[in-house]
């Protein structure tokens, strides 16, 4: 048994290493896990051996020459024979005397600065604009008077000039100078600007962010004008080389929460960051628990409301999911709509929200506690209708509210998965399969069918804990069905204590509800109307704690003080 | 990085206890709804052989109860309650021993109505409540009834409306705001009472009542039938909730009808609603009053160690029904009218009062009340405190407010009210 417990322990601690002999670890690491090679070891491995770094090992010296054709070569040695790659050769200059190359790559740049801009006013307007002995002297000139683009650098060091082009800038080469312009000319073909999926709403803007950094900053841009509102950008990802971007609010954001962000953000050492998931899993502050410290949104306008209350945000180049912290678990009951909206009917639903994920985590295993365990406080009418509907039942409660919560996971996942228009037949196939087969073949109670129909609606209402709520909802329903209604209870303690743990960004998880900051409540169960919320949240710490002047409720004498 | 390891240990540790606890307690008490069968109510009466105790457990049938399902009535059908019986000698071992006849164990965690036979009840209840106030099962919310007769015949007694025969008694029981005409009382409020020193506890009786009026369907329809004559002209019967018993220590002592019973609970503060009929300040009619407020307050007074009882009763009615064209609707003529019912209710009172001090049974708690005021003079009461009781001065005072006279002054044409 000891040695049972000794493995087990051996195994939930791979990942980390051993300080004294960490050789030992890995090789008994590799011993209990054989398909896991050492150098896959996460993020502890990464640490302790840094990954290759391709280019640089490839091109030893740093700089371009002034020979244009070592300095083609040496590109086309770095890129190898990708087809996207473009190399031109061309001559300019009042006699065509001059020797000058493009580099570029297909796809991603816009053509028509190249020809218009770059390519035309060389060939036709050097010869006449600029004096041969000039153009040659002093190839700086080339910038001054030939190159009509917005946006030019002059760059000598080859690894910059591989990842300029790797973004879709145009590099231009002049034989006998040994730096190399560097034209702006990024153009993809990119989806446009459309309605989220995730986040709908009723009343409130119907844009989302797209996959592209740039046009993700342009809509944060669009809602705060200020010139306080920082992009602070950095590259992340040996190989992907994904522009990630921060964002925040000068003089409201605090200065801690952008400096840890900005710390943690450097301090990511991978070849990949694909989608703003990644950069969430090596950012948050507790990678054990179950609810998600990182927010993250489609929305411009939930953004900007959050970079405005004192947060920041992480803007990851090729998703459209913007990440925002530091996240508090009562975001996720708060949506845009609720600051759109009137404050009656918000508050109602934040009611109702909160209500949902306690029946969405809660409802099966009450359910069956209070059937298996607690039978006499069932109101007698209910208990005798209930014990009739169990009648003749082949399954014990547990198999059989069990069976039904997996079919639902089931669906959901088909569901998502699923084409859309095949998506259609899996729910309607559901539909009948849950809801009228499985009573009338006497499978599962219908009693069932309504507590699992109540949980799965529910958990539709706080999206953003749904996934944390079914695992929830399975670890209360283990707990209820061996211990009734004390394991749920002990299982509600569990997940409380484990949420005051929480941290966020180093801000507590639970605020402003554990700790108490009795001033922010006027953002939780009940949303105030916005002429009381004079403050932002205090629990997130702003540097400017004030939002709006004093006094901002209307009415017809309030302007005549 | 100690820490670190720390840590995972205790994870580890925490995951593993989970897990221990979770599968080590092998599902505590787990029982699935149809591993029971459901006591809804629940009678006492004398075994068949001196000495003995024979329990009628009611059970309740879900399924014959589910909405569509069974018929509420015999014949082919199921039926909706199961009554099975057993005797034995004590209580707990008795209603074990059911479970001979009943395959799924009996739960008592709804059992709703418990009912005494009068033998048992005369004899003293002492001996076989004592389980139903120990064990976890059955609740103290349990309405308590005394069976004119048996308490065998009442739980068989098929009810008109509801499906089961204890839903038809609490379903009366809990009526009673309507009348006020009977003591409604749960088996925690008796064994109080009888904690209580020198007090008794008012426990209803429930008799079946035979209707006059034979159905008539049934001679039309049936005449040709080849059923026997006296089962064709069997009078309907309903059980009836008649006069309350009191008891003292556990028996059942005597007996107070039900407008004595109605004077108890506006005593006691139970009264909710109910219809006194006085007569009209003239003497000419009588007239309904309908009360829908009671309060009442006890309070004892100790002159030179002899005590007394000052009752005051406040009561809000109104004008219910008349008989005559006759205009109640003035001040002075409510009034007049309030008047009557205070001594109309006064005399009542003192009546319950003087009974129950016939029956040396001090069922309003009058001396508790003196033990609350000054519990040296108890103390030298208690020890003969039914003749103390039988001496005992009571002032009843009743204060009652005719609010008005409902939606109508009268029904007569303007100039007719006279």
């Amino acid at each position: 048994m000891m040695n049972y417990i000794k493995k087990l322990l051996y195994i939930l601690k791979y990942g980390g290493k051993k300080k004294k002999k960490p050789r030992c670890d890995i090789e008994a690491a590799a011993e209990l896990h054989p398909d896991t090679g050492g150098g896959k070891g996460g993020m502890a491995a990464a640490e302790s051996k840094p990954s290759p770094k391709p280019e640089a090992a490839r091109d030893p010296s740093l700089s371009i020459s002034d020979k244009l054709d070592s300095n083609f070569d040496k590109l086309k040695g770095i890129f190898g024979g990708s087809g996207d790659v473009v190399f031109r050769e061309f001559y300019f200059g009042k006699e065509k005397t001059l020797r000058g190359g493009l580099i570029f790559i297909d796809g991603l740049v816009d053509k028509n600065i190249i020809n218009q801009s770059i390519i035309k006013p060389m060939m036709y307007d050097s010869s006449y604009l600029c004096s041969e002995s000039e153009c040659e002297k002093t190839p700086e000139s080339i910038e001054s008077s030939l190159l009509s683009v917005g946006e030019v650098q002059r760059e000598s060091e080859t690894a910059k000039l591989v990842s300029h082009i790797s973004s879709g800038d145009t590099v231009f080469l002049v034989d006998g100078f040994d730096k190399a312009f560097v034209v702006s000319t990024r153009k993809w073909e990119n989806r446009g600007i459309q309605e989220p999926q995730t986040e709908i709403v009723v009343r409130g803007p119907r844009e989302g962010f797209t996959e592209t950094l740039r046009i993700n900053t342009s809509l944060l841009r669009r809602k705060i004008k200020s010139p306080d509102l920082t992009f602070e950008s950095m590259v992340i990802g040996q190989r992907t080389k994904t522009d990630v971007c921060i964002a925040y609010l000068k003089g409201v954001t605090p200065q801690h929460i952008v400096d840890e962000l900005r710390r943690r953000l450097k301090s990511i050492d991978t070849d990949s960051i694909l989608e703003s998931g990644y950069i969430e899993q090596l950012i948050e502050d507790s990678p054990f628990s179950l609810f998600p410290v990182v927010g993250n949104t489609e929305k411009p306008d939930v953004a900007a409301a959050k970079i405005l209350e004192g947060r920041a945000a992480v803007i990851v180049d090729g998703t459209p999911f913007v990440l925002t912290v530091p996240y508090l678990f009562i975001e996720s009951f708060q949506t845009s709509e609720d600051y759109y909206m009137r404050y009656w009917f918000a508050s109602f639903l934040r009611f109702i929200r909160f209500f949902a994920f306690f029946i969405t985590v809660f409802a099966p295993s009450i359910y069956l506690a209070v059937l298996t365990y607690h039978a006499e406080m069932i109101p007698t009418p209910l208990l005798f209708t209930l014990a009739a509907s169990e009648e003749g039942l082949p399954f014990p409660i547990f198999i059989e509210m069990f069976l039904m919560l997996i079919v639902f996971e089931i669906l959901r996942e088909a569901g998502v998965r699923l084409p859309r228009p095949v998506g259609q037949a899996v729910s309607i196939v559901g539909a009948l399969v849950i809801g009228q087969a499985a009573v009338a073949a006497g499978i599962v109670s219908d009693f069932t069918v309504i507590v699992i129909a109540i949980t799965a609606i529910s958990s539709f209402c706080v999206t953003s804990q749904a996934d944390s709520g079914a695992l929830l909802r399975f670890i209360c329903y283990f707990f209820g069905a061996a211990l009734g209604g004390f394991g749920i209870v002990v299982t509600i303690l569990g997940i409380l204590i484990s949420l005051t743990k929480q941290r966020s960004l180093g801000m507590p998880y639970l605020s402003p509800i554990a700790p108490l900051v009795t001033e922010d409540l006027k953002d939780v169960l009940i949303r105030f109307p916005h002429w009381k919320m004079t403050n932002r949240p205090k629990s997130l710490e702003p540097e400017d704690i004030r939002r709006q002047g004093d006094d901002q409720m209307p009415g017809a004498y309030r302007n005549e003080q | 990085m100690n820490n670190k390891k720390w840590k995972l240990k205790k994870a580890a540790v925490t995951a593993l206890s989970a897990l221990l606890m979770l599968s080590l307690s092998g599902c505590w008490s787990y029982q699935e709804l149809n591993n029971y069968s459901y006591v809804v109510g629940l009678g006492i009466d004398k075994g068949s052989s001196p000495g003995k105790v024979r329990i009628i457990e009611q059970l309740a049938v879900p399924s014959a109860l589910k909405k569509g399902g069974g018929k509420d009535s015999g014949g082919g059908g199921t039926e909706s309650f199961w009554n099975v019986e057993s005797d034995g000698d004590t209580v707990f071992a008795t209603i074990r021993d059911i479970t001979r006849k009943v395959q799924r164990k009996p739960f008592y965690g709804h059992n709703r109505v418990l009912v005494f036979g009068s033998e048992v009840a005369r004899e003293g209840i002492f001996t076989y409540i004592d389980f139903f106030v120990r064990d976890s099962e059955p609740r103290a919310t349990t309405w308590m009834v005394v069976a004119k007769n048996k308490a065998d015949e009442i739980l068989h007694h098929k009810p008109h409306l509801e499906k089961i025969p204890a839903d038809k008694i609490e379903k009366i029981l809990e009526s009673h705001v309507y009348t006020s005409s009977y003591h409604n009382i749960q088996i925690r409020e008796f064994v109080e009472n009888m904690l209580s020193e020198g007090q008794a506890a008012v426990v209803p009786i429930i008799e079946i009542y035979e209707q006059k009026i034979v159905p008539s369907e049934s001679k039309e329809e049936k005449g040709g039938s080849s059923r026997g004559d006296s089962e064709k002209k069997k009078p309907d019967t309903v059980l009836m909730i008649n006069n309350c018993a009191v008891f003292k220590d556990y028996k059942m002592v005597g007996q107070i009808d039900n407008i004595q019973a109605r004077s108890y609970s506006f005593v006691t503060n139970n009264a909710k609603g109910g219809i006194i009929v006085v007569d009209s300040p003239d003497g000419k009619e009588k007239l309904d009053i309908e009360f829908f407020g009671v309060k009442s307050k006890v309070k004892p007074v100790i002159k030179d160690g002899v005590p007394s009882i000052s009752v005051t009763v406040k009561i809000r009615c109104g004008l219910g029904d008349q008989q005559s064209k006759k205009n109640y609707g003035t001040p002075e003529m409510l009034k007049k009218i309030g008047e009557k019912v205070n001594a109309e209710m006064k005399k009542e009172i003192m009546d319950c009062i003087s009974k129950s001090k016939e029956m040396k049974a001090d069922i309003f708690g009058f001396g508790n009340e003196i033990y609350r005021k000054s519990p040296k003079t108890w103390k030298k009461l208690k020890s003969n405190w039914d003749e103390e009781y039988k001496k005992l001065d009571v002032k009843v005072k009743v204060e009652a407010n005719v609010e008005g006279t409902a939606t109508i002054r009268s029904i007569a044409k303007p100039g007719e009210d006279k």
